[in-house]
């Protein structure tokens, strides 16, 4: 049916519905998205205009701002913070795109072992992790400085954990799994005919690397680097145990003091509110950069109807050394933090590694995890709770990537805003909103229960899958869907056949990023927490906070152990795909 | 009649009444305790009970409770710490009108709860809770968190130990001392020095570059694993490193700074008999010594428990309640000065 046979009515109509139906994909979106992300975000900026924080007190007050952002102590946290956030990101960034050329582009040996090693640190506790490295590279207890002073006869430990260098080392070498995930799928879908022409026309390894490669992949570098810039600056953990020490402080530890141990007997959320909003003004600078940078989308596609399979580049002689190098981060990323983590799960008390602490060795704490019914309720939980977020944000990121980078619907850039913004809310924040919302909406009872928290969770981590998904999105050529419409495919036969199959391994990897992830989140489900949702690491939080680090050290050796689990079934999964002619994983 | 036996009758006479009137305040309190006991049995809910320790302890001390009041169902809800325990109670009022029965935290939570018009009063006394306990009515003094010094027996030697505060400053102990990141102990310590010379010594403490610590349990595993050698810590924070064999030491303090724990009864209890019952009891010796016994945290100013014989013949270092500000404004400052420890600095 043509126009030229239609009536004007029923033209009219049609051009309504038309007009109705580009509305569709953004509205439903942005209703959820709204729902999920204005409602706290909205609670934040009204309890950072209220003299005690709480949004249902009396009172309006522009006090919290200017004993914020009038403060110097402030602008020195934002100093440090910097510091820190800038260093990490480097370093995450560095290492990880390299791995990922490596394990995607290149003939590294053991690729399959590569790829499901390399995002095991993710399921180590960052906490745990950051008391291994202590243990590892202090100045008076270091196991690393202790043999390096035998090895060398020195007269003091040559390295300290306790500076500026040891945390962003140690949280550089955290973040290099989600830089692997979130690079590994763009450098996979990459056509090899591109850097096939770079190498025809005489160009080197590096050359094209510096010319192809990266400019290509800029958009999702970028959103890698937001994404671990936003990150370094919200985090606790790792600040917390190597820096607070020495007297380095970061904006973060002023959140965890000012929801802690503030005077005046109550968390001050109002300042904490009003400190959020700084993160938010960064987060949506970089969105909006992000916007922009990546307008002209046809520049950055790599995935076009053309039939193709991926190249590996010969490594050469650089093969071997390649290899060695992953197997040096091997070695501080997996290795030593998780031995340090089994020889503290071992041991009876904290204590530094040595013959003689061996011979206290126990399983003590591993038969008291696996004979704590609270252990078996919280791991319960925890699995459901991260299966159904990890789900929930794969789901909800290729929906959000695909309104905002590949369909022409209006408000796609309110929905990139909306899907961004939780990051630069803190986790505590988003607590204590989540409770405000549903302990006033009585008809969805889910306070106190799991949902909570996998609400708390789709929130907190939609950022990074929306982030991910994006890179892959934008690398797709319209003429795909063009093809299949034409074909006379719906929406739905589309994104079923064309638009998730391609963009599998960016959801493959968000699934996997957001499932460690909340197998080891703590803010927010410390604050959600009730007699019947506990997640293990709110036990492993009782455990550490408790004084028993060793039996927090022993449920860490099992979160690796379930995380190895996932990612061997992932791997198996992406050989069989490999092997029945599909490019899945 | 002379005058000796009539005194003789007036003293028997007066005992018996004595007696009498004592054991009615005794079968009275029995009476009160024993008539909650029913009241709370039959209502649905249990007593839920916020507090901040490990769920494996509270278990015990709720078993004991129930040996006396089996009948009586008490639920413990670990949340964490204090102020974010004060936030949660003031959300779930606001928002669904009750929240947990039972509240343990700090005084100057429990105050900001009362001045919140978020506690219950009751006569406490009346159901046999001693005076000192509770001075006022919306809130039972149950323990104390107690400052002693901790030190790694492996790294200090027996004649190195430190006697007390006059030890604490000593040049030696630089690059050897851990701290709690908050200034708890030198604020309270202002309460009997007074400000200006607490915070003399706090700054020259500062000059020690302490390791800085987030928590307190965490620091009291860090003497034991020799990372510092000495700390100021809590008492109760020594206790999971010593059963586990750790070389730990606690030294007493003299002044003994403390934190006074409260538990109070909020307005969103939904089950007051229950609650009046359980925290009645927790003031009791029995009910002191299952929760010390439990905790290490036990109620200084209850003859018996070990707490007491802790800070017995030392002076007590704590603001009180009443002067709750002047801790604050205090604490806020020092911490400013503590902040400004540490090796990088």
């Amino acid at each position: 049916m043509t126009d030229a046979v239609l009536a004007p009515d029923d033209r009219a109509g049609l051009s309504l519905r038309w007009r109705l139906a580009r509305w569709v994909p953004s509205l439903s979106l942005g209703v959820l998205l709204a729902w999920m992300v204005l409602v706290p975000l909205a609670l934040v900026l009204i309890s950072s205009f209220k003299p005690t924080g709480f949004p249902s007190d009396k009172g309006w007050t522009t006090e919290n701002y200017s004993d914020v952002y009038f403060s110097a102590e402030f602008w020195e946290l934002v100093g440090n913070t910097v510091q820190f956030a800038f260093g990490a990101t480097i370093m995450a960034l560095s290492l990880g795109a390299l791995i990922a050329w490596l394990v995607e582009r290149s003939d590294l040996p053991m690729k399959g072992l590569v790829r499901a090693l390399v995002i095991l640190p993710m399921a180590t506790p960052p906490v745990l992790m950051a008391i291994g490295w202590v243990m590892l590279l202090s100045p008076r207890t270091g196991a690393i400085n202790d043999l390096l002073i035998y090895l060398f006869n020195l007269d003091s430990a040559p390295i300290n954990i306790y500076s500026m260098g040891g945390m962003i080392f140690v949280e550089g070498l955290a973040l290099v799994p989600s830089t692997f995930l979130i690079l590994s799928p763009a450098f996979r879908n990459m056509d090899p005919s591109l850097e096939e022409a770079a190498f025809t026309s005489g160009a080197g390894l590096f050359t094209t690397i510096r010319k192809i490669f990266l400019p290509l992949l800029a958009p999702t570098i970028m959103a890698a680097a937001v994404f671990l810039l936003i990150v370094g600056f919200l985090v606790f953990d790792i600040p917390g145990t190597i820096g607070m020490p020495v007297g380095i402080f970061v904006l973060s530890s002023q959140v965890v003091y000012l929801a802690n141990d503030a005077p005046g007997g109550l968390p001050e959320y109002g300042l904490i509110s009003a400190m959020a909003i700084f993160f938010l003004v960064i987060v949506l600078t970089l969105a909006w950069s992000y916007q922009r940078y990546t307008r002209l989308q046809g520049q950055f596609v790599t995935v076009t109807g053309k039939g193709w399979r991926p190249r590996s580049v010969a490594l050469g002689k650089w093969r071997w050394p390649a290899f060695t190098m992953i197997a040096v981060y091997f070695l501080l990323a997996v290795a030593a933090p998780v031995a340090i983590l089994i020889w503290t799960s071992l041991m009876p008390y904290q204590s530094g590694v040595s013959l003689d602490m061996l011979e206290k060795a126990t399983l003590a704490n591993h038969i008291d995890f696996f004979s704590n019914r609270r252990a078996v309720q919280s791991s319960i939980n925890s699995v459901l709770i991260a299966i159904a977020a990890s789900t929930a944000v794969a789901l909800l990121s290729v929906l959000v990537s695909w309104v905002v980078i590949r369909s022409k619907a209006p408000g796609r850039k309110i929905i990139d805003a909306l899907s961004f913004l939780p990051i630069a809310i803190p986790g505590t924040l988003i607590g204590v909103g989540l409770i405000y919302v549903y302990l006033t909406i009585n008809f969805i009872p889910i306070y106190g229960t799991i949902w909570i928290i996998m609400i708390a969770y789709t929130t907190n981590y939609l950022s990074f899958g929306s982030r991910a998904t994006h890179g892959v999105m934008i690398q797709l050529h319209a003429d795909l869907e063009d093809a299949a419409k034409t074909s006379g495919a719906g929406w739905w036969r589309t994104m079923r056949r064309i638009i998730v199959p391609l963009a599998f391994p960016a959801i493959a990897a968000v699934w996997i990023w957001v499932l460690a992830h909340c197998m080891r989140e703590l803010t927010s489900a410390l604050l959600l927490a009730g007699a019947n949702n506990t997640t293990l690491p709110v036990l492993l939080w009782g455990y550490w906070s408790g004084g028993e680090p060793n039996k927090a050290a022993a449920i860490g050796v099992w979160l690796v152990f379930a995380m190895l689990i996932c990612v061997a079934g992932w791997q198996i999964m992406a050989s069989r795909s490999k092997s029945s002619g599909r490019e899945a994983f | 009649m002379n005058i000796t036996q009539t005194f003789r009758k007036l003293i028997i006479g007066g005992a018996a009444l004595a007696v009498t009137a004592g054991f009615g305040a005794a079968g009275a309190q029995a009476d009160n305790l024993s008539d909650l006991a029913k009241q709370a049995a039959a209502i649905e809910h249990p007593v839920v009970w916020y507090e901040s320790s490990q769920e494996d302890q509270i278990e015990k001390v709720i078993a004991k409770f129930n040996e006396r009041y089996p009948d009586v169902k008490v639920q413990h809800l670990r949340v964490a710490g204090g102020n974010k325990m004060t936030g949660r109670i003031i959300q779930e009022i606001q928002g669904q009108g009750y929240s947990g029965d039972l509240v343990t935290t700090g005084a100057a939570q429990a105050w900001e709860m009362n001045d919140r018009s978020l506690l219950q009063s009751a006569d406490w006394q009346a159901l046999g809770v001693p005076e000192k306990l509770t001075p006022v009515d919306f809130t039972v003094a149950i323990a104390a968190s107690v400052y002693v010094i901790i030190i790694n027996t492996d790294r200090v030697k027996p004649a190195d130990e430190p006697k007390g505060w006059e030890d604490i400053n000593d040049p030696k102990w630089k690059g050897r001392m851990g701290s709690w990141v908050r200034a708890g102990a030198h604020t309270q310590m202002a309460k009997v020095w007074g400000v200006e010379k607490a915070q003399t010594e706090l700054e020259e403490y500062v000059k020690l570059q302490p390791l800085l610590f987030k928590s307190t349990f965490p620091l009291a595993q860090q003497v034991g694993a020799g990372e510092v050698d000495i700390a100021i810590g809590f008492f109760h924070t020594a206790q999971p490193p010593m059963d586990a064999g750790a070389p730990v030491k606690r030294i007493a303090l003299d002044p003994a700074p403390m934190h006074t724990i409260y538990t109070s009864m909020t307005k969103g209890a939904r089950n007051t008999p229950g609650a009046k019952l359980f925290l009645s009891w927790l003031a009791t010796p029995e009910g002191a010594a299952a929760y010390e016994d439990a905790t290490s945290r036990g109620n200084h100013l209850l003859e018996g428990t070990k707490t007491y014989d802790l800070v017995k013949n030392a002076k007590v270092a704590e603001w009180p309640a009443e002067e709750t500000d002047k801790y604050q404004e205090t604490f806020a400052v020092f911490n400013k000065i503590l902040g400004s420890a540490g090796a990088a600095k």
